[in-house]
């Protein structure tokens, strides 16, 4: 019964929450694991600037960083209110704008909850990489942070301060966010890739092959990867919300979901007689990670290396198919955080620990899926396709030639080993 | 309708001077001549589209369409006088000035770069080049300027680039760019266009340092 009093906290009364808040070693274990989601931004500047290519790799980290700036006050002000404040619809929260308590807890779930949404807004800075302008994503960013992730985290968690999001009355699991935070955000990178299409040259004009873009520095993905892997132990490890002895398990089923991930991805690319690629690997590994989030806490371990496994194989097979679709994601992050997240979020309903293979479990937990997509998806295709309009989306061909790094940074990443010339103003 | 294509000419002669510079005036009217004659005053929408997308700007087409209208109703001497007595001059002009200019250092540093890219290519990829050229070109350039900078890449003679000013020149080295990307990959061609720029300023610095205004 233990895993159902972890899936209930999310829906205790504050008194309750002020009880978990008094004992000192959880509001240790929260801040320290949102430390590590803190961290998990590192990973991810790394992993996808490492994935771009020299002329790109400052503006991709540029995006990170301000996803996290952006992000966090975005949150604190509007979408804390949003995803937790009293919930009486079941579809948003309408209380604790920027947010002051009473308690000392709910400061820490707070700074808990900020780096959850910095993550999933983060998502789509790399799946957009090398032809998005600065300003256009970032106010995308400010509205996936600021309502279309707090809106769909409310379905689900709502209701920390009275009432319950309607997912989560029909019976919706997520631990820890395959959906609410991973596919969210993929979706919303897979409106952004759409509307501002692809890098220049990524597909040949004639046949629609796709061309390989690979990134300038794999070093870089390979620690963005292993950053990314310790921050998830926060991440899901955290999502207890109290340290207790279940983090154990959620930190043993995390792990070994990302190490299966990998070995997915290694054995659908030698089966398929495909080069086992790093980048691949990686990716592979994140899908494992991806996949377990949600049913991190009420899987036994076998099932999590199941989980990890097919999240690894998804995410070469979804590598594949947007390549066929012709749409551009820079770094894999639609098939490792969108189709993993999917299944992630099924196979948490599938293999819950004492309820295998509840098929009425599965039907809601699809339900939930299939809900987030038809949320994120539209609602961030539309902010973009009017971002695009209104201030300009999609960089300027001149501008991606220079790369973003020069044309909207004035600054480069590699000056010393850049063979092109730093662009001066047009004669005058 | 000839009385009517007059007086179209001359109120885009007068209203296009609120938001264009001399030479794109011309240019405006050159496109309308060429493109746009003989259309209704109601289909002024897409000619200010086109001219939008030439001159890279974002214009308001609709405020830009109502001040047309409005001055399409007034007495005909409200109006700037017929235009084209400039245009002749300026067709005449693009027709003898080629081979009266002199191409500058940097412009045939510009050429240097290009040509060296054109040479890396293929027979085929040229080919293909050259097919993808003209489609963005066509996009970029129009009347004499689109003929210049055609003659300019199938002759490889620097003298056609000597009328075009600085910002052309760097459109025109962006859209040459842009359809290396499409034929050989992005990866190939930053590759290409790095080395030959290196190579460039290796051999003649101060050639490597004309390039940049164009990059």
């Amino acid at each position: 019964m233990k895993r159902f009093t972890v899936l209930a906290l999310a829906a205790l009364p504050v008194d309750t929450w002020a009880a978990v808040g008094d004992e000192p070693v959880n509001t240790v274990w929260l801040v320290v694991a949102a430390a590590l989601v803190f961290f998990m931004q590192t990973g991810f500047a790394l992993l996808e600037s490492g994935m771009s290519r020299s002329k790109n790799a400052v503006n991709v980290v540029m995006k990170n960083y301000m996803d996290v700036c952006l992000g966090s006050m975005v949150f604190w002000a509007f979408g804390f209110g949003i995803m937790f404040g009293l919930n009486q619809t079941g579809f948003f929260g309408a209380s604790h704008w920027l947010p002051q308590f009473s308690d000392e807890w709910s400061y820490t779930f707070l700074l808990f909850q900020i780096m959850f949404a910095a993550t999933a807004t983060t998502i789509a800075s790399g799946a957009m990489a090398e032809r998005t302008r600065y300003s256009g994503y970032l106010v995308g960013a400010i509205i996936i942070t600021g309502f279309i992730y707090p809106v769909f985290g409310s379905w689900v968690w709502g209701g920390f301060f009275g009432g319950k999001g309607w997912l989560s009355e029909l019976g919706f699991v997520d631990f820890a966010g395959s959906t609410v935070v991973h596919s969210v955000g993929a979706w919303c990178a897979l409106a952004g890739i759409m509307v501002v299409g692809p890098r220049l040259g990524r597909f040949d004009p004639e046949t629609g092959v796709a061309r390989l873009i690979p990134g300038h520095n794999l070093n870089n993905v390979a620690l963005g990867g292993f950053i990314l892997w310790l921050g998830w132990f926060g991440f899901n490890a955290g999502s207890t919300l109290q340290a207790d002895s279940s983090l154990g398990k959620i930190a043993l089923n995390t792990h070994l979901a990302a190490c299966a991930g990998a070995v997915g991805t290694f054995l659908a690319q030698t089966l398929t007689r495909k080069p086992v690629l790093l980048t691949h690997t990686i990716n592979g590994s994140l899908g494992g990670l991806v996949a377990i989030t949600a049913g991190c806490a009420t899987m036994s371990p076998t099932y999590a290396v199941i989980t990890g496994l097919v999240g690894g194989v998804l995410v070469i097979i979804g590598s594949y198919l947007l390549e066929l679709l012709q749409l551009d994601d820079a770094v894999g992050a639609i098939p490792v955080h969108g189709f993993a997240g999917v299944w992630g979020t099924l196979a948490a309903g599938f293999f819950m620990e004492g309820d295998l293979f509840n098929l009425q479990q599965l039907w809601v937990q699809a339900i939930g899926c299939a809900v987030a997509f038809l949320w994120a998806f539209p609602t961030a295709f539309i902010a973009y396709w009017l971002l695009e309009r209104l201030i300009g989306l999609r960089a300027s061909n001149l501008d991606q030639q220079r790369g973003l790094d020069y044309s909207e940074h004035a600054e480069r990443g590699y000056p010393e080993f850049d063979r092109l010339p730093l662009h001066k103003p047009l004669a005058g | 309708m000839d009385q009517q294509h007059v007086l179209q000419r001359r109120a885009i002669y007068t209203v296009l001077q609120e938001w264009l510079n001399e030479d794109q005036i011309i240019e405006a009217l050159l496109v309308f001549e060429e493109h746009h004659k003989g259309k209704p005053s109601i289909a002024i929408h897409e000619y200010l589209t086109r001219i939008g997308h030439l001159f890279e700007q974002k214009m308001d087409t609709k405020h830009i369409r109502r001040r047309l209208m409005e001055v399409l109703v007034r007495r005909s001497h409200d109006l700037a006088p017929d235009p084209m007595p400039l245009l002749e001059r300026a067709r005449a002009k693009t027709a003898s000035a080629v081979f009266d200019l002199k191409p500058t250092e940097s412009q045939l540093a510009l050429h240097c770069l290009i040509s060296e890219l054109m040479r890396k290519a293929s027979v085929g990829q040229r080919k293909q080049l050259h097919e993808q050229l003209a489609k963005q070109l066509g996009k970029r350039f129009v009347n004499g300027s689109y003929d210049l900078l055609a003659q300019y890449l199938l002759s490889d003679n620097p003298q056609y680039l000597a009328r075009f000013d600085d910002r052309a020149l760097q459109d025109f080295f962006t859209v040459i760019y842009v359809a290396c990307c499409e034929v050989l990959g992005p990866v190939k061609t930053d590759q290409w266009f790095g080395t030959a720029v290196h190579s460039i300023r290796q051999h003649n610095a101060e050639a490597g340092e004309q390039l940049n205004r164009f990059l």
